[in-house]
C-alpha cells in the first residue's frame, strides 16, 4: 500500500515540475505598443451676403475660404500621446478689399496658419488623463499665442467621466507681420487714418472649460458642458466703419471685456441596432447683451457596419447686442457703436449631409485607411447671409509593436 | 421663458440623478461606437468653426478655443 502512495506522489510531482517548466519556458513576451494616427482635412466655406461690416452695415461680404489641415496623434509606451496639428485657410474677401477702396481689383487673398502642439499623459493605474499644448496662428490681421491645459477623469464604473479645462489666448490684431517695407501697425478704413482710434493693440481671452458626461443606459448617453470666458483689450475690429445719423463716420468701437457664458447639453441615442440620434441644446448669454439659443439633430443610419449616412438639422436664435445697429441709425453721443451683423438679432438655419466609411483592415502591420467623410452643409441667416461649408476627411492609423 | 429655464434645470437634474443600473464593459458595444462620443468630427469641427466666427455665441463643448480668427 504504500509503495502505491509512494508512486501515486512521484507522478504527480512529475507533472507538477514539468507543468511549472513548462510555464517558465513560455516564449510569451509583453510588447509595447505604439500607435499613429494621420487625420487630412480639406474644407471650403462659401458665404455671400449684403451687411458688411467693413462697409458700414451695408455692401458686399462675399468670401471663399479653403482650408486644409492635417492632425498627427501618436501615442507611445501605452500612456503618453503627443500630437500636433498644422493647418493652412486661404481666404478670399471681397469685403477687405474695401478697407483702401481699391476700384476694380480683385479680392483680396489672404491666409491664416496655425501650428498646436499637445502632449497628453495618462496617470499609471489611475482613470486620470492630464493634456497640456500651445500653439501659434498667424494672419494678416492678428497673431494669436494659444495655450491650454486640461484634465479628465473617468469613474471606476466608466458610467461618468469629468472634464475641467483652461484655455488662454494672446492676440496682436496689427497688420504688418513678415513684411520688411510696412510697419507693425493697426489698419483703418483709408480715409479714417487720421488718428489712433485705441489705446492697445492686444486682445486676450481667458476660458474655464467643464465638462461631464453620464451614461443613462447601453445605448444612451449624456454630457453637459458648461464654459466660462473671458476677454479684455481690443475686443473691435479696426477697419470695421459705422456710419451715423448725422453722416458722420468712425472706427467701430466696443467696450474692452467681455464676459461670455456657454453652455451645451448633449444626448447621443442608439435607437435599435442601425440609427443614431445625436441631440445638442445650446445656450449662450454675455455682456454684450447677446443671447443666443440653439437646438440640432442628426441622425447617423449605420447601413453597414463599415458604411454610414447621416443628415442634420440646426436652427439658432440671436438676440442682438445692445451696441449693434444697422447703417446709418447710431447716435453720435454714443459710446459704443457697431454695424457688424454679427452681433445682430437673427435666425439661423443650418441642414447637411454627409457620408462616413470605415474600411476593414485584415493586414495590420502596414499603415491603414482608418476613416473617410465627407460633409455638406447650407447655413441661411435671416438678414440674407447664406454659406455652403463643405469638408473632406480621411485618416490613416499605423500600429507599431516592439 | 420662466417654463423654459425650469424645463433645463429639469434636464439637468435628470443627469444628476445616477443612472440605476451598472453598464458592464462587455454590454457597452453601442456605446463604444464611434458615433456615439461626444467629440466631433473632422467636418462637424469646421461647421463649429464657421458657426464661432459668422455668430456672436460660442460653441460649447467643442475643442476649439475662443479668441482670435479672421474671416471677415
Amino acid at each position: 500500500m504504500k509503495k502505491r502512495y509512494i508512486l501515486f506522489g512521484l507522478m504527480a510531482l512529475s507533472q507538477l515540475i514539468k507543468a511549472k517548466s513548462a510555464f517558465s519556458d513560455t516564449t510569451f513576451q509583453k510588447k509595447k505598443l505604439s500607435k499613429t494616427n494621420i487625420d487630412f482635412a480639406f474644407s471650403y466655406y462659401g458665404q455671400n451676403g449684403n451687411n458688411s461690416a467693413v462697409t458700414g452695415g451695408i455692401g458686399t461680404e462675399k468670401l471663399s475660404v479653403y482650408v486644409i489641415n492635417v492632425d498627427v496623434k501618436h501615442q507611445f509606451k501605452e500612456l503618453n500621446t503627443f500630437s500636433l496639428n498644422s493647418g493652412i485657410d486661404i481666404i478670399s474677401s471681397a469685403s477687405t478689399d474695401k478697407i483702401d477702396y481699391r476700384v476694380s481689383s480683385a479680392s483680396i487673398l489672404d491666409q491664416r496658419v496655425h501650428f498646436d502642439a499637445a502632449y497628453q499623459r495618462q496617470l499609471k493605474n489611475k482613470p486620470v488623463k492630464i493634456n497640456g499644448g500651445l500653439g501659434l496662428a498667424f494672419e494678416s490681421d492678428y497673431f494669436a499665442f494659444p495655450i491650454h491645459l486640461s484634465v479628465d477623469y473617468t469613474s471606476p464604473s466608466k458610467m461618468q467621466t469629468y472634464q475641467l479645462g483652461f484655455a488662454a489666448s494672446i492676440d496682436d490684431l496689427r497688420w504688418g507681420r513678415g513684411k520688411k517695407d510696412e510697419p507693425l501697425t493697426l489698419v483703418y478704413p483709408s480715409e479714417l487714418r487720421y488718428k489712433d482710434w485705441y489705446d492697445t493693440h492686444n486682445r486676450y481671452t481667458y476660458q474655464l472649460k467643464t465638462g461631464f458626461t453620464q451614461v443613462l443606459s447601453k445605448k444612451v448617453i449624456m454630457g453637459i458642458f458648461p464654459e466660462f470666458i473671458f476677454q479684455k483689450g481690443l475686443l473691435a475690429t479696426p477697419f470695421h466703419r459705422v456710419y451715423f445719423t448725422d453722416d458722420s463716420k468712425r472706427v467701430e468701437n466696443l467696450p474692452t471685456f467681455r464676459f461670455r457664458f456657454p453652455l451645451a447639453i448633449k444626448l447621443n441615442a442608439f435607437i435599435d441596432t442601425r440609427f443614431i440620434l445625436k441631440n445638442q441644446y445650446g445656450f449662450y448669454v454675455d455682456n454684450f447683451g447677446v443671447r443666443g439659443n440653439s437646438i440640432e439633430l442628426e441622425g447617423v443610419v449605420k447601413v453597414k457596419p463599415q458604411f454610414s449616412l447621416l443628415a442634420n438639422f440646426r436652427f439658432y436664435h440671436q438676440s442682438a447686442s445692445r451696441y449693434f445697429k444697422p447703417y446709418k441709425e447710431h447716435s453720435i453721443d454714443e459710446i459704443f457703436y457697431t454695424s457688424d451683423y454679427d452681433y445682430a438679432k437673427y435666425n439661423t438655419y443650418k441642414a447637411g449631409v454627409g457620408f462616413k466609411f470605415f474600411p476593414i483592415n485584415k493586414n495590420s502591420k502596414k499603415a491603414m485607411m482608418d476613416a473617410i467623410l465627407l460633409r455638406y452643409a447650407f447655413y441661411y441667416r435671416s438678414n440674407k447671409l447664406q454659406a455652403h461649408v463643405v469638408s473632406f476627411a480621411f485618416s490613416i492609423a499605423t500600429e507599431n509593436k516592439k | 421663458m420662466h417654463w423654459f429655464k425650469y424645463f433645463v434645470l429639469g434636464f439637468i437634474l435628470c443627469f444628476l440623478i445616477e443612472s440605476c443600473t451598472v453598464v458592464k464593459p462587455y454590454q457597452r458595444v453601442y456605446l463604444n461606437d464611434r458615433e456615439m462620443q461626444m467629440g466631433n468630427d473632422a467636418g462637424k469641427q469646421f461647421e463649429q468653426h464657421v458657426q464661432d466666427i459668422r455668430e456672436s455665441a460660442y460653441p460649447a463643448g467643442s475643442s476649439a478655443n475662443a479668441g482670435s480668427c479672421g474671416c471677415n
